[in-house]
This record gives C-alpha cells, structure tokens and sequence, in this order.
C-alpha cells in the first residue's frame, strides 16, 4: 500500500432523476487500500459508484482516476481500468460462465493474454471451472456473485468496485466471498472499492471507510477506528 | 396433394424470406426494445438499388443483390446516426423513438415517390421469372433463388452471432445493455453492428419481394408481414423470428390455396391478434410488457 492516490473525487453533485442524490462529495483511495462506503438505503451508495463507473452524469465536480478525468461513458472507463461489479450481480444469464468471462476481457483480442486470465479466475474460484459450458442463469447465487467478480477481473482492473457483493447470500458464502475479495487485493494487488449495507463485514476487511448520509459524506476514518465509532454502532450496527 | 406441396415448397420459399426480415425487426428489438418501422422503407431501397443496377448499369443479378444490401446497410447505419442515436442519447422513451422510426418510414417513402415518381414496375430479370419443372412441383427461379440465399443468409448469421467475439458482444448487449457497457463494450459499435446485419436483412429480402411482386414505393408495407412474423416468434427471439416467419409464410399459401387469396392477408392479420390475446410472449419470446 502507498500513499499515492489512484481515485479522487472533488466536489461532486450528482442529481438522479431530478432528486439530488450526491452532495459536494470528497473522498480518495490510494492505491492498493481496499475502502468501503458506509450507509443505508438510498443514501445515494450505488449512485456514487454508478458515477465513478462512468454510468451516471456528474453535475458539478471532478473524478480523477490516476490524476486524469474519468470519461462519462461506463466502457472508457473500463478501458482506464475501473470496473464495477454492479449491485444484484447481473450476469448475464443467457450466455454460458465461459462467455460470460469473455465479456469481462471483450477488449482484449490476444487468446493466449485471454486464456490466461480464464485460468487466474479458475485458480481463484475453482467453482466456476467444473461449470464452465454452464448456462450463467442455472448457477446458484454464490456461484452467481463469483461469476460476476471474476467477469469484472477479466478486465485487469486497477480499481474493483463491488457493490453489495453480499446481498442474498447466506452467511457462509458472504464470509467465503470476503476472503476472496482480500485475496484478489493481496495477490493481484487490485485496489478495492466495496459498498455494503453490512458494516461489520465491510469494516472487517477494510482499511478505511467512509460513512454516507442521504447523500453526503458524515464520517471518515480508519476502519478499526469506525468500528469503536458510537455513532457508527449505534446507526450501522444495531449496537446500543 | 399435388397441390398441397406446391403450395408447402412455396410457402417455404416466401417464409424464409419473412424469416430473414423477422429476423432483422428481432435484433433490433432485442437491443434497443423498439421496433424498427423504418424496415420497410429501407427494404424499398434495396429493391430500387438491385433495380437500377440491372436497369440502368446492367449488373448481372448477383452483383446487383450485392448492391442492393450494401446500400440499405449504409442506408440503415444512417438513419440510426441521424435518428435513433440522438434519441436514445436524450434518454428518449421507446414510444419516441418507435414513433421516429414511423417517421422516418414516411419520409423515405415520400422522397422516392417524388424523386423517382410513384409508378410500379416489373422486376427486370427474365432469368429469375423463368420457371423450373421439378415434376410435381414448379417453381419460378426467384423462388428457389429466395429461399436458397435467405437460409444462407441466416446460418451465416447464426454462426456470426454464437462464433465470433463481435457477435457475443451482441448476445450480451440484447440482454442486458447497461451491463454490457459496464464491462467495457461500446454500444455504439454494437449498434452501428447491427443496423448494418439489419440493413443486409432487409436490402435482401426487398430484392427478393422486388422479383416476386413487384417495385413500387409503398412496397415496404409488406415488411408489416415480417414484424407479424416477429411477433409470432415472440419479439426479441431470434430463433422465434424465423420460426415465425416460415410458421407465416407456409400459413398464407396454405389459407391462398384452399380458402381464397383475398383471405391470406386477413388471415396474416388474425393470426397478430390471436398470439397478442393468448400468446403475448409468441412462441419463444422473453417475458415483456409492450410490444412497440
């Protein structure tokens, strides 16, 4: 980990069908950290990440991805090396695992560079290559969320952006699939971005956080610093 | 029973060429979620480029089928970069951008008529009218030419979209647009890719009703019979599409020979309502509200 910062944001307003969703957002992440973002429902989490994807329109305010301005168009984002792994999955399910994984390298051309990255992401979830010719719509949803992460590390991302990687899955999966994402930042060395309405979970593996409040930035702190926070306890913990 | 496999080989012959159209309205549908009533009127240029370049330069008719798909494929990326783009990048609704398709179909109609007049005339191919003996069977040259070249058409295209990489990029986009983007494809590739594979659909098949009907400005109001087909198939479905299409063609002459021609086009129109009221998905589409 250092010092250097891969993602700033500065001032961003973001407006979300009429509604304004972000206020004068400021936050970073250097490289090599795994940060998480902190909040309830519809406190505007996905919109930042949607925006910081290039998916959504900023207003007013900058997204500096190594000190250049991020594009508003999600795939040159991806070509920059940010990649969101989008809330609820979204696999594509009429298209086998193995397709699947190809979409995520869609602008690589290279076979060997390609086949390559299909065995990093086998080695990584061994599930996903016993279901290789597998129609993505007949996984469960554990095997769901590893396609979808290892679709988004076909791209050799700089910058992973999981959002709520725990959503619908059963206790055990959650606790296998935040090994992987420490494993994916301490091999592969990819910096994470994760937001999660679990605090516990995300501030177990975190470096820093950020608390998020109907659209503005509250609280930010260490992870373990967050986790004594009273105020955090009380509102993201259910502890009184 | 002589007559029942004339009228089998016939109606093969006139749905694959729905099958191909059908399939044009469907890709398009399966990525944007609208459909596409331009078709008609880009189908109207292709059967006009064949029809001058046998006329006017005197190509063989293979060079002018050629013709006749590359100029509705240009045709097509155009009007989808002057018309559809700046839509869909205001964030335009389906219904809008449905209805300047409807417009643009109106517009390409009007210019022919007042450029090249609104007369109808004959294809201008002697070999194509000329008609083969089979023994039981008999059928005009057009005819088997139609259905040899649109079955080629579609499997080059069924091995374009499930083999190559530009093709699952596709397969991706028609189910999920957004996430496609995500991971790093350019809609505006996969748009510009297939408003050109729909512009060969439909330049094709405007050649082959050219050489079976005749050339006329409002000629593309035959592609109404495609978007039926598309729907029997259930829209979006690209199998569905030429199931569809060849389910019609077969269903028209069938209902011309043992009912009454002037009853094929109700019967086209009936069998719309009928999958609308209790089939709305047609036979393999993907589950939707609207069908615009």
């Amino acid at each position: 980990m250092s010092d250097k910062r891969i993602l700033e944001v500065k001032n961003l307003e973001v407006y979300y069908g009429g509604i304004h969703a972000l206020h004068d957002i400021n936050m970073h992440i250097n490289q090599g950290e795994i940060v998480t973002i902190i909040g309830a429902n519809g406190a505007g989490k996905s919109t930042l990440l949607n925006t910081i994807a290039g998916d959504k329109e900023k207003k007013h305010g900058n997204i500096l991805f190594e000190e250049i301005d991020v594009p508003e168009k999600s795939y040159k984002a991806v070509e920059r090396g940010i990649c969101l792994v989008p809330e609820g999955r979204r696999i594509f399910v009429n298209l086998t695992v193995k397709e699947n994984l190809r979409i995520g390298a869609f602008l690589e051309k290279k076979s060997s560079t390609i086949n390559r990255l299909y065995d990093e992401v086998f080695e990584l979830f061994p599930r996903l290559k016993e279901r290789t010719n597998q129609i993505g719509g007949t996984l469960s949803g554990g095997e769901q969320q590893m396609l979808a992460v290892g679709r988004a590390l076909m791209a050799r991302p700089k910058l992973l952006m999981l959002d709520e990687p725990s959503l619908g899955l059963a206790p055990i999966v959650i606790d296998e699939m935040f090994e992987k994402i420490v494993q994916i930042n301490r091999e592969l060395g990819t910096t994470i971005l994760l937001v999660e309405q679990n605090a516990f979970i995300a501030l177990d593996i975190a470096n820093r956080g950020y608390i998020l409040n109907v659209g503005k930035v509250t609280i930010e702190d260490n992870a373990s610093d967050l986790m004594e926070n009273p105020i955090v306890q009380e509102a993201y913990m259910g502890i009184k | 029973m002589n007559i029942f496999l004339q009228q089998l080989i016939t109606g093969l012959s006139i749905g694959s060429v729905y099958a191909l159209l059908a399939v044009g309205y469907a890709l398009i549908y399966s990525i944007f979620d609208f459909t596409n009533f331009a078709f008609g009127a880009l189908m109207m240029i292709g059967t006009y480029a064949a029809f001058y370049s046998i006329s006017l330069v005197n190509f063989p008719l293979l060079g002018a089928i050629i013709i006749a798909m590359l100029i509705t494929a240009v045709a097509s990326i155009l009007v989808e970069i002057l018309a559809y783009r700046p839509m869909r990048e205001k964030k335009a609704s389906k219904l809008y951008l449905m209805i300047t398709a409807m417009g643009v179909n109106i517009f390409i109609q009007n210019l022919a008529i007042q450029t090249i007049g609104g007369s109808v005339k004959a294809f201008p191919s002697d070999w194509a009218k000329q008609v083969v003996n089979f023994g039981i069977v008999k059928m005009p040259r057009s005819d088997i030419l139609a259905a040899i070249i649109s079955l080629a058409m579609l499997a080059i295209l069924w091995f374009f979209l499930y083999k190559s990489r530009l093709g699952l990029g596709i397969r991706a986009s028609a189910y999920d647009t957004r996430t496609a983007g995500l991971m790093g494809l350019n809609v505006n590739i996969i748009s510009l890719t297939v408003f050109a594979i729909s512009g060969f659909t439909a330049g094709l098949s405007g050649v082959f009703f050219g050489m079976k009907y005749a050339v006329y400005p409002a000629m593309g109001g035959i592609s109404n019979k495609a978007f039926i087909a598309a729907v029997i198939g259930g829209l979006g479905s690209l199998p569905g599409a030429v199931i569809g299409g060849i389910a019609l063609g077969l269903i028209e002459t069938m209902v011309s020979a043992y009912v009454s021609t002037t009853f094929r086009d109700l019967f086209s129109y009936a069998t719309l309502v009928l999958i609308l009221l209790f089939l709305p998905n047609g036979l393999l589409g993907k589950n939707i509200q609207d069908k615009l």
